[in-house]
């Protein structure tokens, strides 16, 4: 028999999916992971926990924004080609700020955009859970969980249990 | 919202998971696009064609085609960028401030007025362009090392309209488009066909909805939408500056910043009104888009235009209060003067119709509410006119005094960028799920269950 | 709200005149709709939604001015090569007088002649090629100042619808055609003593062509010469005669007079010597400066003139009461027996007593427009106040074989209808169509056999004579002429002749029988015989070449004994019944006679009270047209004597009841693109005994309704200090009222929050006296020819889009009937915290370091924004390819100044190019810029010298001192904008005794 890759639990509510995940997680499952068609709170505590570094790097992004465009207009107005225009001050930095603002949304959103894309290391269009039944329902109205057969604490006959216990519709094993 | 008696609930009767999901994806990739949608196109098609005939002559005869002259040097192009910039705020408004508010009816509203906050600014970047003297050369405004070794001229308040309207328009796309990954891959998952499955496979990224992308997705939508709606509020205000910055009776005033913003959200919300109403019937999303919607985007129509009107009084009163002989010069123009219809229009318009709102029976109507939609969006832009216009035509030098008038180029260029709006629109209705599904799913989830 | 006229619907005057019952002196009126209060939602509605024409007449193929095009592009090749180098020398301007423009291009003396007048100009040569006129500061005409017609000149010599070859019967000959065919001719002449041989000219003042006729009449006795000025000055040459016993020209001292009354004057306007009577009116009204003593004028006219409105007491009249009060007056001042007249009114008693009180300071000015006896009488007044030999002088007369035009014409046209006329020289005049309607003249044309018309274009007389001949410009041929008070000058070609021109003095000169005529060498001939005696000839020919004046000719003073009976001997007019209207002809402030219809410049020059472009229309009293139920913009027929025209009226403040003033000149048939088609014709109503003035006219409205276009739309100051205008006494009193009566908001800061910058090296500014100012606009058009302003025809005139960097704002306060008349020239302020500046978003506006606002036009791309935020609206937008379409010569722009291209704004540099050029010429010799070497165009057209421009660096220069004055006042100086601009406040001379008038 081959080498089993994963198995896929299908569940037809939020609350059995959540059950089984709090199970597994309390038996000490790592490798596991949960595909449903909006976010669930529950499960982003089981799995996720808080994340803080993204929010510090979009700041950044924005902080960075601000201050090349504080540069680039001091620069072109005061350093590069300073002239006297209606006999205001060559570094007229109150005429600046308005544009700062908007330099420093703009380089946070796109920096933003950009980490979203790495964090979640999209694009990507192959995945092996593509390959399950039904799997296009997780997008609809459908809730999987998904067991990594490499987890340490893998155990195929009492996920079998835990799938029952919590209703789970059908199980489905991913060979390697 | 509190949920006063003559509040329709949320979702409508049938609504499910599936039901929401398979409603919005399958007028897209399963049905024909339906014979209304032709027509519609077809008419604002018409009116894109127009757009092109009168730029082509703006461009090859010259600025003077249009009826701007000495003293009146800005016409109709800036009236129009006003109004549309104003219209697409409005839509970030909805869907980026009340996301932090939390508002449950924002839900099924946002993915519309985002589109329509698209195509609106698509509108407004044309006109500064357009009513340029040199029209090839808009690109000087760019800071760019170049052969004269200039730059741009960073204290003009068109220099810092011009920053804020790309920045807007490119975070909005952003915002707009990451909105839309998630509803991307259901749509893929919907996809009947090869073609359309890999159409929105590409666009979908590869999203899979597992908790991590879920989390990660949260995070960065919602910094977003705390980036945007401040950005939405700042743009507008910099296209006050546009105005208040300049020392012309009419425009050198300090409420001109919240002013513009009140008059962005008002035509805005609006707009959304007008958009939304034969959406949802024309698309069957009664059971998704409510009363309770329609209810709540009237309210928000009454306040802004309570606010606005606010503005307008706060107009009035300084004049007087200063004793600027300019302001009171002015202002009693505005009211008297030779463009004094068009000032009580739009009190008409922006003020006093807008009152009926206060009924909950006429919010309910949804022919009353495009009726009174149409109307406000109307005003805003006859307030515009009178902005750009009444303030130029008498200003200082009684000597230099004339009037202006718009000619049929200016007027085929306002209607052309009305075609082009709608017919923007009608193309995302055809290829974009017109609701964001996902969060759709949550309400459902919240309210039905997840049974089906 | 836009004019008194315009299209402004049925404006209640009734209504009116009661709001305005109330209002006096400096309370200032908004014009006659704002106090009417009556919005015009007619007009906005047509304004608001255009019709589908709207759209095709924008399009830049349907102006005008662009059919010329073609013929610009086929003659681009042709130009002149500058001054002869070959066998003719020209000299070189080389004494530089103080003040003048350092010389990179050269200049050359000349003259230029407005019905036979000279003055003086100095021609701008870049490259050997005429590209502007200034005033010749020798000339005692001119002192350096140009009127707009000689600004004009140069747009019209390159004007390629210029004649440019002989014409017969309308087809195209050659020259030695035309000689051979005026050969034949001659020795039939020759055999009948010049029977039937007829010379008609303008007036003539030029001693070679008095010269040549005399000649021409010896070879010829029975050959006549006639001359005919539409313009004409017969009741000044008539009453003179009739007060003196034979004809004599008069020559005032303007600058002697502390007491000056003007009746229906032209001195400031267009008399022989105009500019130099401006120039010592101005120095009298400026004498705040110098501290002496400002005079006092008084203006007595039936129709606005630019010395009635700078008056400071203006009493309007019709015609025949002004008779009457010069009757009452000469009776006042003890000129006439007692009973000569009815006794005076307060109004004139206290002028009398004004002059009587000056006596050999007093002088009395009466137009040509008035009957001889107007001019008898005031010879009486002025010699009652002592007037010879202080403020005016009398002189031989200047024009030669001053006959009585109006008979000889007359008599012209007799015998060419009795057919007794068959040889016609028709000299640069255009009898076709001044000629008196009565006359018929162009009819009787047909019927000479040998009819020769000489004309700088194919005109009305052109079409009509058998012969057309190219004549010269006033800058292509050798000449002479005298000025107003004798001086000689010679006219020198400054180019060779575009296309094949000949001036009159070669025709005379062929009809003499010369085969190749020779201009200078017949003007020569004539100055050899007035060389002073003993010195070499040739050194007195170049003397009189560079200073454009031949030393010495000045007239002297004659002393003839005015007659006893001069007063008593005139008959008073028992005064029309009040009810008749009169028309008064006048000249048009632009085109003239009609003969500068083809020049751009002038038809776009806002006429001085009206501001119409474009158009002349019937001027009209507000009480007249309230009484007769018209608007502006009407279209109205005026009949008298069973001839009509039909023509728009125009309702215009200070105008006399029942008088409409119809200006001359418009409605060319036959003319170029430019001329034709412009305005109305008004010689079909004018004959011999109506050349001035018809009584008894009847007008009726015809209904329709005409579009007249004028660049100011406002007429008052809407109770804002455009023009600061204060009692001489209050000045006298208080030099300090200005600063007390502090115009900017008190909250407001005084400076700018930000360090200004400081301007070591030069600070060019700017100082215009609004006491001086006469708003003749020779200042507009100087600029437009410096600065390469494009002429933009009416339709984009009516726009709102003309072109000029200069306008001369005319505001009008109290009473619309007597209202009081300011003009304010405003150019760019060159503020020096400029608000256009800083909301150009690419750096295209900016300052210099010497604090000028400067335009970098290949920068700009056009927002606009800067003018919107110009409190002055002195900036200016090339809204098609104005100058791409321009049909003038491509020679005729000026090299200096860059030439803008569509989508770009532009504005007034203070020729910038002007002051580099000095700066240049400064720093090669390492120097400053010395004071009054550099002169902006319009400083240096500027008769009354109300506009000084300098560096404020240099406190010894006029412009600081100017500034140092109490009267100096920013405009709208509450906007802190700090202009380099500034104008001295206008002060009115007041006679107490008339306060309460």
């Amino acid at each position: 028999m081959t080498a089993l890759r994963a198995v896929v639990a299908e569940f037809g509510t939020v609350q059995d999916l959540v059950a089984a995940t709090r199970r597994l997680r309390e038996l000490g499952a790592r490798r596991i992971e949960t595909y449903t068609p909006f976010p669930v709170e529950e499960l982003n505590e089981l799995l996720v926990g808080r994340q803080t570094l993204l929010p510090m790097l979009i700041f950044l992004c924005g902080a960075a924004g601000v201050v090349w465009g504080f540069v680039m207009q001091y620069w072109g107005a005061a350093v590069s080609y300073p002239i006297n225009v209606g006999g205001r001050p060559l570094n007229s930095w109150p005429a600046f700020v308005p544009t700062l603002f908007e330099f420093g949304v703009v380089w946070a959103v796109t920096g933003g955009f950009l980490l979203f894309l790495l964090f979640n290391r999209l694009p990507k269009f192959h995945h092996p859970v593509w390959a399950v039944r039904d799997f296009e329902r997780a997008s609809r109205d459908a809730f999987f969980l998904w067991i990594d057969a490499t987890d340490e604490r893998f155990d195929r006959e009492r996920l079998g249990d835990i799938a029952r216990d919590c209703h789970a519709r059908r199980l489905t094993e991913l060979a390697a | 919202m509190s949920r006063t008696a003559d509040a329709a609930p949320i979702l409508g009767p049938r609504a499910s998971l599936a039901d929401v999901t398979d409603r919005v994806c399958d007028v897209v990739v399963r049905q024909p696009a339906p014979l209304w949608w032709w027509v519609a196109v077809g008419l604002s098609g018409a009116f894109v064609v127009l757009l092109v005939v009168a730029a082509s002559e703006l461009f090859v005869v010259g600025i003077g085609t249009w009826g701007v002259n000495i003293p009146v040097a800005w016409g109709f192009a800036l009236a129009n960028y006003v109004w549309w910039i104003g219209i697409a705020s409005g839509g970030t408004i909805i869907s980026a401030l009340f996301y932090l508010t939390g508002s449950e009816w924002r839900r099924a509203t946002n993915r519309i007025a985002e589109s329509m906050t698209l195509w609106g600014a698509a509108c407004a970047g044309l006109m500064p362009i357009f009513h340029l003297g040199r029209q090839g050369l808009f690109y000087w405004l760019f800071p760019y090392p170049n052969v004269m070794g200039i730059w741009p001229q960073f204290r003009s308040p068109l220099l810092w309209d011009f920053f804020a309207l790309i920045c807007y328009i490119f975070a909005s796309i952003l915002f707009w488009y990451l909105g839309l990954v998630p509803d991307f891959a259901s749509m893929r998952d919907r996809a009947p066909t090869t073609p359309w499955r890999v159409f929105y496979g590409l666009l979908a990224l590869g999203w899979r909805g597992s908790a991590s992308q879920w989390k990660t997705y949260q995070t960065v939508y919602g910094i977003l939408a705390c980036l945007l709606a401040p950005m939405v509020v700042s743009v507008h205000s910099i296209v006050g500056l546009d105005f208040s910055g300049g020392l012309v009776p009419g425009w050198h005033s300090l409420q001109f910043s919240p002013y513009f913003v009140f008059g962005a959200v008002y035509s805005g919300i609006a707009t959304v009104l007008l958009l939304m109403i034969p959406v949802r019937r024309l698309y069957r999303l009664e059971t998704y888009i409510t009363g309770r919607h329609l209810n709540v985007l009237a309210k928000l129509m009454l306040v802004c235009g309570l606010m606005l009107t606010y503005s307008y009084g706060l107009e009035a009163f300084m004049p007087f209060y200063s004793g600027n002989i300019f302001d009171l010069h002015m202002f009693l123009n505005r009211l008297y003067g030779h463009y004094g219809a068009t000032y009580w229009v739009k009190i008409a318009l922006n003020c006093v119709l807008p009152q009926l709102l206060w009924f909950p029976a006429v919010r309910r109507s949804e022919i009353l509410l495009m009726v009174l939609a149409l109307s406000v969006i109307v005003g805003m832009w006859i307030e515009r006119y009178i902005i750009v216009v009444t303030s130029l035509y008498q200003d200082f030098m009684p000597s230099a005094w004339y009037v202006y008038a718009g000619t049929v180029w200016d007027w085929s260029i306002l209607l052309g960028s009305v075609g082009l709006f709608f017919t923007g629109f009608l193309v995302v209705l055809r290829f974009v799920p017109i609701v964001s599904i996902s969060e759709m799913r949550e309400t459902v989830h919240e309210h039905v269950g997840d049974r089906p | 709200m836009p004019s008194l006229n315009g299209s402004d619907p049925g404006l209640d005057l009734v209504a009116l005149r009661r709001r305005l019952a109330g209002t006096r002196g400096r309370d200032y009126w908004r014009s006659l709709e704002e106090a009417a209060g009556h919005p015009e939602f007619a007009r906005l509605m047509s304004e608001e939604f255009p019709a589908a024409e709207g759209w095709s007449d924008a399009s830049i193929d349907r102006r005008r001015l662009l059919q010329v095009m073609a013929a610009c592009v086929a003659l681009a090749s042709v130009s002149g090569c500058g001054p002869e180098k070959t066998r003719k020398q020209l000299l070189p301007y080389i004494r530089e007088p103080e003040g003048m423009v350092p010389a990179v291009p050269r200049f050359y003396a000349t003259a230029a002649t407005l019905g036979g007048f000279a003055e003086g100009v100095l021609v701008k040569h870049y490259q050997a090629r005429p590209i502007k006129i200034e005033g010749n500061p020798d000339h005692p005409a001119s002192l350096g100042a140009t009127s707009h017609w000689s600004q004009a000149l140069i747009l019209s010599l390159y004007d390629p619808e210029r004649s440019q070859m002989p014409l017969q019967r309308g087809v195209p000959a050659s020259e030695q055609a035309f000689v051979s065919a005026l050969f034949e001719r001659r020795s039939e002449l020759l055999r009948t003593h010049g029977r039937g041989l007829r010379i008609l000219t303008g007036s003539v003042t030029s001693p070679t062509f008095a010269a040549q006729m005399a000649a021409l009449l010896r070879t010829f006795p029975e050959a006549r010469w006639h001359q005919w000025e539409a313009i004409s000055r017969e009741a000044v040459a008539d009453g003179t005669t009739r007060a003196f016993g034979r004809p004599l020209d008069a020559v005032l001292h303007v600058d002697k007079a502390d007491v000056l009354l003007a009746v229906g004057s032209d001195l400031l306007s267009w008399a022989p010597g105009h500019l130099r009577y401006a120039r010592d009116f101005a120095a009298k009204r400026r004498a705040t400066e110098t501290g002496g003593r400002m005079s006092r004028v008084y203006a007595i006219e039936a129709t606005p003139t630019l010395a009635g409105s700078v008056a400071d007491h203006r009493l309007v009249l019709p015609p025949d009461d002004i008779m009457t009060a010069l009757g009452s007056l000469a009776m006042a001042v003890k000129a006439a027996p007692e009973g000569f007249a009815p006794a005076p009114s307060p109004w004139l008693a206290a002028v009398a007593r004004d002059l009587v009180a000056h006596r050999g300071a007093a002088l009395v000015h009466v137009g040509p427009e008035l009957p001889a006896e107007a001019h008898v009488l005031v010879h009486a007044i002025n010699e009652a106040l002592g007037a010879r030999g202080h403020t005016l002088d009398m002189i031989e007369p200047v024009a030669v074989g001053a006959v009585n035009q109006l008979g000889s014409l007359g008599e012209l046209a007799r015998d060419m209808n009795a057919g007794a006329v068959d040889t016609l020289l028709i000299l640069d005049v255009n009898p076709a169509f001044t000629a008196p309607a009565d006359l018929e003249f162009a009819g009787a044309l047909a019927k000479v056999p040998f009819a020769v018309h000489l004309g700088p274009y194919v005109d009305e007389t052109a079409s009509r004579c058998v012969w057309h001949l190219p004549a010269t410009h006033d800058l292509e041929a050798w000449s002479d002429a005298l000025a107003y008070d004798g001086t000689a000058s010679i006219i020198q070609p400054q180019v060779r002749p575009l296309y094949l021109g000949r001036s009159a003095h070669e025709i005379v000169d062929l009809l003499q029988g010369s085969i190749s005529p020779d201009g200078m060498a017949l003007v020569q001939n004539t100055w050899r015989g007035r060389a002073p005696a003993g010195a070499p000839f040739d050194g007195f020919w170049r003397a009189a070449l560079r200073r454009g004046v031949v030393p010495g000719t000045a007239a002297k003073p004659v002393d003839v004994p005015l007659r006893g009976d001069a007063a008593a001997q005139v008959k008073l007019p028992a005064g029309a019944p009040r009810e008749t209207l009169t028309v008064l002809f006048r000249p048009d402030d632009g085109l003239w006679d009609g003969r500068f219809a083809d020049n751009g410049y002038l038809q776009e020059l806002p006429r001085w009270h009206t501001k119409l472009v474009w158009d002349n229309a019937a001027l009209i009293a507000p009480r007249t047209a309230e009484r007769l139920k018209l608007r502006g913009d009407d279209m109205v027929e005026i009949a008298q004597g069973g001839r009509t025209v039909q023509m728009p009226v125009w309702i215009l403040p200070a105008q006399a009841e029942n008088c409409l003033t119809l200006p001359l000149g418009f409605g060319r048939r036959v003319a170029g693109n430019v001329g034709h088609g412009t305005g109305f014709d008004l010689y079909p109503l004018r004959t011999s005994d109506t050349v001035w003035r018809a009584a008894g006219v009847s007008v009726k409205p015809t209904g329709r309704r005409y579009h007249l276009v004028s660049s100011q739309h406002e007429q008052t100051m809407a109770g804002r200090d455009m023009v600061i205008s204060a009692p001489l006494d209050q000045f006298a009193h208080d030099p300090d009222f200005l600063h007390k009566m502090d115009r900017r908001d008190p909250e407001a800061p005084t400076r700018s929050i930000y360090p200004s910058y400081d301007y070591p090296r030069y600070a060019w500014a700017m100082a215009v006296n609004l006491n001086s100012c006469v708003g003749c606009g020779a200042c507009v058009v100087a600029c437009a020819a410096e600065n390469n302003t494009p002429v933009v025809g009416k339709e984009e005139a009516d726009r709102g889009r003309l072109m000029h960097w200069l306008r001369i704002d005319r505001y009008y306060s109290g009473e619309p009937d007597a209202p009081g008349t300011y003009f304010q020239p405003v150019p760019c302020m060159h503020c020096e915290d400029a608000p256009c500046e800083v909301v150009c978003p690419v750096q295209a506006t900016m300052h210099d370091s010497d604090g000028l606002n400067v335009m970098v036009y290949n920068r700009c791309v056009g927002t606009r924004f800067c003018s919107n935020n110009c409190p002055y609206k002195v900036r200016r937008f090339n809204f098609f390819g104005f100058t791409r379409h321009d049909p003038r010569l491509p020679d005729a722009w000026n090299p200096d100044v860059t030439v803008r291209d569509r989508g770009v704004m532009e504005k007034c540099t203070y020729c910038i190019q002007r002051i580099r050029e000095a700066e240049i010429a400064a720093d090669r010799e390492d120097r400053r810029v010395r004071e009054g070497e550099v002169k902006t165009a319009c400083q240096a057209a500027c008769p009354t010298q109300a506009i000084v421009f300098g560096d404020m660096n240099d406190k010894q220069s006029a412009v600081a001192a100017r500034k140092a004055s109490p009267l100096d006042y920013q405009l709208l100086a509450e906007l802190n904008t700090r202009p380099r601009t500034t104008y001295e406040a206008h002060l009115r001379n007041v006679n107490p005794e008339l306060e309460e008038e």
